[in-house]
């Protein structure tokens, strides 16, 4: 009994390390600003031989400039995601040959800074904004090369050992 | 001077050389051991660190991977004597494929004979080299060919790219925390690995987060000693300079493709260096392929077809370029009239590609490395004078060559891979550099070809013209020149 007791202990301390590892918070910019605030004042509370003029400057330095950065991402992260939310905003039409499912399953996803799109490898027209067009062409253009690769088998050149002037393209 | 002995039966070396044209002090000493190839070293072989590798069985050229779906939990109670709906299965697949890989070099006998350094040695160990180094750059290809980017200050395409766009701890922790809220885990190490370049690192030290955590920690950690970056928000960084730039007559740091055509960003910088102009070259007039094998300055054949050139294009008037001025402020000009710059100014700038710099950052399930078993490793070939049988009746030809009969790469899962797209602060600067350094002062690929004529002139027959006995027309008409009996 006290065996399985100990078994079941361990067994809880694993399961709760694959916890924390997974754990992630959803949070607002502004709570992250002041969560970031709050742990630089601890941070420096905390540090011996900082003066307060120090702690008082970094503080306000390091909270603007994250600020800025949280904010300037926030105001032109808005205009692609307006885009994306618009009907009428920018948009290409894309079609995926089926042939591709192999490759990349049933749909294919892309993501640009932060905005993913699935788009179904059905052979049908699809709409999306240039930036996912982009990102989806080059993968299918990679694809390709890859197959175009591997049907240029060793098979090309048939069984030519010792043939130099077969396999020497231009002799 | 004191009269010695007389010096005129002595040997004296002065006068073999200098009356007796003797060739017995050469002016120089042939070392025949050779200085190291400049090239890079193993520490920037970083691409293939984490595969996953699966073997395929002899005969096969693809794997196919299948992945089951999960179950979603629900608190609907169950009710007396009756069962729920059953649930169904759900399942996708992903195929990867193998290809072969190989390359080989051709010599006469007399590179044994009539000339000192180990040539054979030394392209033997090279040919090696270079399959490990094919190897990270198809890894590199394929990482790159993820369809999730990132692209610094929120710009959309490397179309969009500007000198000053650098990407920033901020980015990459942002890309990091979307990973983990697609289930994409770390990697063993308990990190995100980001590959990324020596330029990317220098503004490393400059990253406002970094200059946070050096101030709140009162430490530099190792980054003003050796320059090593250490880990941050979950995310190890991995310098390489096995990247683009390494490349440049293989790779074009500022191509990009729109999905629809190609495209190189370009720019130039006024004499004041405050104010910088963009265009984008289009592919129609000033992109070519190579219509035949062609060869890089180290002697790499390049197939047909294989090697992209750009060509820096004539602006004519009503062409447009961006100019943004050292505030950032961004006009459309279109060349011509009075225009600033006019048309011939905007001609007479130096005109480079945009140097865009890409990073890898990378969780679980990313790179997959797939194979034949026993078929994965580079195998190298040496046939020797003869080797080839009647085709060599004089045994006068050896070659060697280095081949991977069975390798392929794939993404398990595009949301483990994230590329991100920068220019970093110094790249303008550096960037180009490696290249000239690798580049070999002498080659033959940019010489007329070889001929059948080509001789040295050592080798030339030394028999004079004149001892050669020809032999003598028998003419039977001749008249005989009359002898004198005696």
């Amino acid at each position: 009994m006290a065996e399985e007791k100990k078994t079941s202990t361990k067994n809880k301390r694993v399961v709760k390390k694959d916890e924390d590892m997974e754990q992630n918070i959803t949070m607002s910019p502004k709570q992250f600003q002041e969560l970031i605030q709050e742990t630089i004042k601890t941070a420096l509370n905390q540090s011996k031989g900082v003066s307060p003029e120090v702690k008082a400057e970094v503080t306000t330095n390091v909270q603007a400039t994250l600020a800025t950065k949280i904010n300037n991402r926030v105001r032109e992260g808005e205009q692609f995601f307006a885009y994306l939310s618009d009907s009428k905003g920018p948009r290409k039409r894309i079609v995926i040959d089926k042939i591709y499912r192999e490759y990349v399953g049933d749909k294919i996803t892309a993501t640009v800074n932060g905005s993913t799109v699935k788009v179904p490898v059905d052979g049908k027209q699809h709409w999306v904004h240039p930036a996912h067009y982009s990102a989806i062409k080059n993968k299918l253009s990679y694809i390709s090369s890859v197959r175009d690769r591997a049907a240029e088998g060793p098979d090309m050149f048939g069984n030519d050992v010792g043939d130099y002037k077969q396999v020497r393209q231009g002799s | 001077m004191p009269n010695l002995a007389s010096i005129t039966d002595i040997n004296r070396i002065v006068h073999q050389i200098n009356q007796g044209n003797y060739d017995i002090a050469p002016e120089q000493f042939y070392d025949k051991v050779l200085l190291d190839t400049i090239k890079l070293g193993q520490e920037h072989y970083v691409h293939l660190a984490n595969t996953e590798n699966y073997t395929l069985p002899k005969g096969t050229k693809k794997l196919q991977k299948r992945r089951w779906g999960g179950l979603t939990a629900h608190t609907t109670p169950l009710k007396e004597g009756l069962p729920p709906a059953p649930d169904k299965t759900s399942m996708e697949s992903i195929t990867f494929t193998a290809t072969a890989f190989g390359r080989y070099m051709e010599f006469t006998d007399r590179v044994n004979l009539d000339q000192i350094d180990p040539q054979i040695v030394h392209y033997t160990k090279e040919l090696g080299d270079v399959m490990s180094r094919t190897l990270e750059r198809y890894a590199r290809e394929t990482l790159l060919s993820s369809a999730s980017k990132l692209f610094s200050n929120n710009k959309l395409s490397v179309g969009e790219l500007e000198i000053t766009d650098k990407l920033t701890i901020a980015d990459l922790r942002f890309a990091a925390l979307r990973m983990q809220r697609l289930l994409v885990k770390p990697l063993s190490s308990g990190y995100f690995n980001y590959i990324c370049s020596p330029e990317f690192l220098y503004d490393f030290m400059d990253d406002p987060l970094v200059e946070k955590y050096m101030n709140i920690n009162q430490t530099t950690r190792q980054l003003f000693d050796d320059g090593k970056p250490f880990p941050m928000f979950m995310i190890k960084f991995i310098p390489t300079m096995l990247d683009e730039f390494y490349t440049p007559e293989l790779d074009h740091p500022g191509e990009y493709f729109d999905g629809d055509d190609f495209y190189l960003r370009v720019f130039a910088q006024d004499d004041s260096g405050n104010t910088y102009y963009y265009n984008q070259l289009g592919d129609e007039t000033h992109r070519t392929t190579n219509n035949t094998t062609s060869y890089l300055a180290d002697g790499t054949a390049i197939e047909a077809g294989e090697k992209v050139s750009w060509k820096i294009k004539t602006f004519v008037d009503s062409d447009e370029i961006t100019k943004v001025d050292s505030d950032g402020n961004k006009t459309t000009v279109t060349l011509g009239g009075s225009s600033s710059p006019t048309t011939a100014e905007a001609n007479a700038l130096v005109w480079r590609q945009v140097p865009v710099h890409k990073g890898i950052l990378y969780g679980k399930d990313a790179l997959v490395k797939i194979g034949i078993a026993g078929e994965q490793n580079a195998k190298t070939i040496i046939k020797a004078l003869g080797s080839a049988g009647t085709n060599d009746p004089l045994d006068q030809r050896q070659t060697l060559g280095a081949k991977i009969n069975s390798i392929g790469y794939g993404i398990l899962r595009d949301e483990a891979v994230v590329v991100t797209y920068s220019v970093p602060s110094q790249a303008p600067a550096v960037s180009g550099l490696t290249a000239e350094v690798v580049k070999m002062n002498n080659t033959v690929t940019d010489k007329a070809a070889d001929t059948e004529s080509n001789t040295l002139a050592h080798r030339n027959y030394t028999v004079d013209e004149a001892d050669k006995t020809k032999g003598t027309v028998i003419d039977k008409d001749a008249t005989l020149p009359e002898v004198d009996q005696v």
